[in-house]
């Protein structure tokens, strides 16, 4: 009998601690069989559990060119996430995945990319900027932009200063009035009143963004000003989930259901649904 | 199809069915309570004439109110994961009406799509079920709203009915209906001729409450997401959750870990769009945050979004729901508050 319930079993191979409450961890699969065989697309989620605790619902932060292991990160909020945070190097955690669609990859080819991601938003954006950069021929500009409520809970500060650094990608960091140290030299102000600022153009564009709801609501509102069409703009969304493939029946949205229709959406999309997220 | 007389009264066929080594779930009061349990003699038997319907529905013997899925035990920090059994011994499923036969089509839908749980189609593959004909019915039934009747044997393997003379037979409606039938040949006896209509079913179907018109129901349900009706018809609602536990339809689930020193397992549970946890975000964030929202849910599900992927309506008119709410909301007044009943000549 194929148990669709029955995880794969994971080991921890390093934890970075991303902001005061904000884990990384690195998985690589016990079965060398399963970790060889195992593939996703950027966007894409998964079940993460602690046995006795129970499974959370968190996308594969990393890049699907990075093989041999996978990233979850996760905000420390409720039970499951709890009791993850408690966990060592070398400790088990459960995974079912990957569910759900992903980002359209092929459909980005020779375009420009704009990213424009808020706090651990940043996860899913995470795991296509670094599927495109590994591709980086196959596409045009790429655009990030990514802010968080203040310096301490900005994710993947490696990465954000490689980012910064590199020639090929025009970054921008923020962080929400009262949030900026006196170090800091991004800008100051929210996300979508800084990509107002940065004005990208839509012409051969795809923006992708996704961060608290707050956010995406102003970034739709700015890329539709900037006169993005619904078709160009994507973003995840998140709803309560159990099984993760379209039994449970938490995660609809009318008759769309998040986990096998989604979590992947463009605006346009997004404008066909009841609001019921 | 082909159709069966049983030899002797329907006591014997069940003795003779229970001879088969399967294991009988029939109608049977438990404390007061006529629910689904497993019969171990004859004498314990119901005849089709001798209830209306159960309080629970038969759904809890293929996707039961709480199963193990997976189980666990801890060595240091050490997992071993093991698979649970589910139980070999082949059951047979009696004299469940049309209303609990039919909600298996529906279910085998959402319990099949893109990823097939085989927790619920073991079950369904190892059972044989054999529906009943209506001999009765109460104020809270509305089977033919839902385009069914006291005599459709949709869903079942069998169907039992009364012929004019006032005998039950048996209309094998699947091949492995026909291959049960085969192996009580003792019990039953093959008839050449399709047995005449009983009038009985007609005059209940004439009793049941008038069929609404679900076409223009779902068409409301098309436009009116937005609607102050949906806070003036949950008001009274406590949120208790019966109406999804009784449900043959109903099918939301929540998946939980038990566990003791050494070992535990993770378990499938039943849940209801109606808890106001059931949607809530670990932020704060809540997308069914009222009762109005949830109840909004829980008609549009059922008339409307599992219509659209599935084009199914996920009820059965059954009138479980109705019997079972403390403060009498009543689906099928709900639905007739915005559609029509069909004209009937």
């Amino acid at each position: 009998m194929i148990n669709i319930y029955k995880p794969y079993l994971t080991r921890i191979q390093e934890i970075k601690i991303e902001t005061p409450d904000t884990k990384t961890f690195k998985l690589r699969f016990d079965d060398s069989e399963v970790a060889e065989k195992f593939n996703f697309r950027a966007g894409q989620f998964g079940e993460y559990s602690i046995f006795g605790e129970g499974e959370s619902t968190f996308c594969i932060a990393s890049s699907p060119t990075r093989k041999g292991y996978i990233e979850c990160s996760f905000k420390i909020v409720g039970k499951v996430t709890n009791a993850l945070k408690k966990l060592d190097v070398g400790d088990v955690v459960g995974f079912r995945g990957p569910y759900g669609n992903s980002f359209p990859l092929e459909e980005m080819y020779d375009k420009n990319l704009i990213f424009i991601g808020g706090g651990i938003g940043l996860a899913p954006l995470r795991s296509l900027i670094w599927n495109c950069l590994d591709l980086r021929e196959k596409f045009k500009d790429i655009t990030i932009l990514y802010g968080a409520r203040s310096v301490s809970f900005l994710v993947y500060k490696d990465e954000l200063d490689e980012w910064e650094k590199r020639a090929d990608i025009k970054y921008y960091k923020t962080v929400d009035p009262g949030g900026e140290t006196k170090e800091w030299n991004g800008k100051i102000g929210f996300v979508p009143k800084i990509l107002d600022e940065i004005c990208p153009k839509p012409e051969n564009s795809v923006a992708i963004t996704c961060g608290p709801p707050i956010m995406i609501k102003g970034v739709l509102k700015s890329l539709e000003k900037l006169n993005f069409k619904p078709e160009q703009v994507i973003t995840t969304l998140e709803n309560r989930m159990k099984c993760g493939f379209g039994k449970c029946g938490r995660c609809n949205i009318g008759k769309t259901y998040v986990c096998i229709d989604g979590p992947v959406f463009n605006a346009a999309e997004l404008n066909q649904l009841p609001m019921d997220y | 199809m082909k159709n069966f007389k049983i030899k002797n009264d329907y006591k014997n066929f069940v003795k003779g069915l229970l001879s088969l080594n399967y294991l009988v779930i029939a109608p049977k009061y438990e404390n007061g309570i006529l629910k689904f349990s497993k019969i171990k003699n004859a004498a314990e038997i119901l005849s089709p004439s001798e209830y209306i319907n159960t309080v629970s529905s038969t759904k809890e013997y293929f996707f039961p109110q709480t199963e193990p899925v997976i189980k666990f035990t801890f060595e240091g920090k050490e997992i071993f994961l093991k698979d649970v059994e589910i139980g070999k011994k082949p059951k047979v499923v009696l004299g469940l009406r049309p209303c609990d036969a039919a909600s298996f089509s529906i279910l085998d839908d959402i319990f099949q799509y893109e990823y097939k749980d085989e927790f619920y189609f073991t079950r369904r593959e190892k059972t044989i079920i054999i529906g009943a004909a209506c001999e009765s019915n109460d104020e809270s039934c509305f089977c033919t709203t839902t385009g069914l009747a006291p005599d459709s044997s949709q869903g079942a393997d069998l169907f039992i009915e009364k012929n004019n003379e006032e005998e039950y037979f048996l209309r094998a409606v699947t091949e492995k209906g026909e291959r049960l039938v085969e192996q009580l040949i003792a019990e039953v006896e093959e008839l050449e001729e399709e047995p005449k209509k009983n009038p009985l079913y007609e005059k209940i179907e004439k009793q049941i409450r008038k069929k609404i018109d679900l076409i223009e129901a779902k068409k409301w349900l098309d436009n009116n997401f937005e609607n102050e009706k949906w806070e003036e018809l949950s008001s009274q609602c406590l949120s208790c959750g019966s109406c999804a536990y009784l449900c043959p339809t109903c099918h939301c689930f929540d998946i939980v870990d038990e566990v003791n020193y050494n070992s535990g397992v993770r378990r499938k549970n039943w849940d209801a769009c109606q808890f106001d946890l059931f949607t809530l975000h670990s932020s704060g964030h809540n997308p069914r945050d009222t009762k109005a929202k949830r109840y909004r849910q829980r008609v549009m599900h059922k008339f409307k979004y599992y219509a659209d992927r599935f084009d199914k309506t996920l009820c059965t008119g059954c009138g479980r729901c109705i019997r079972a709410c403390p403060v009498n909301i009543d689906i099928y007044e709900v639905v007739k508050e915005f559609a029509p009943l069909v004209e009937q000549n």
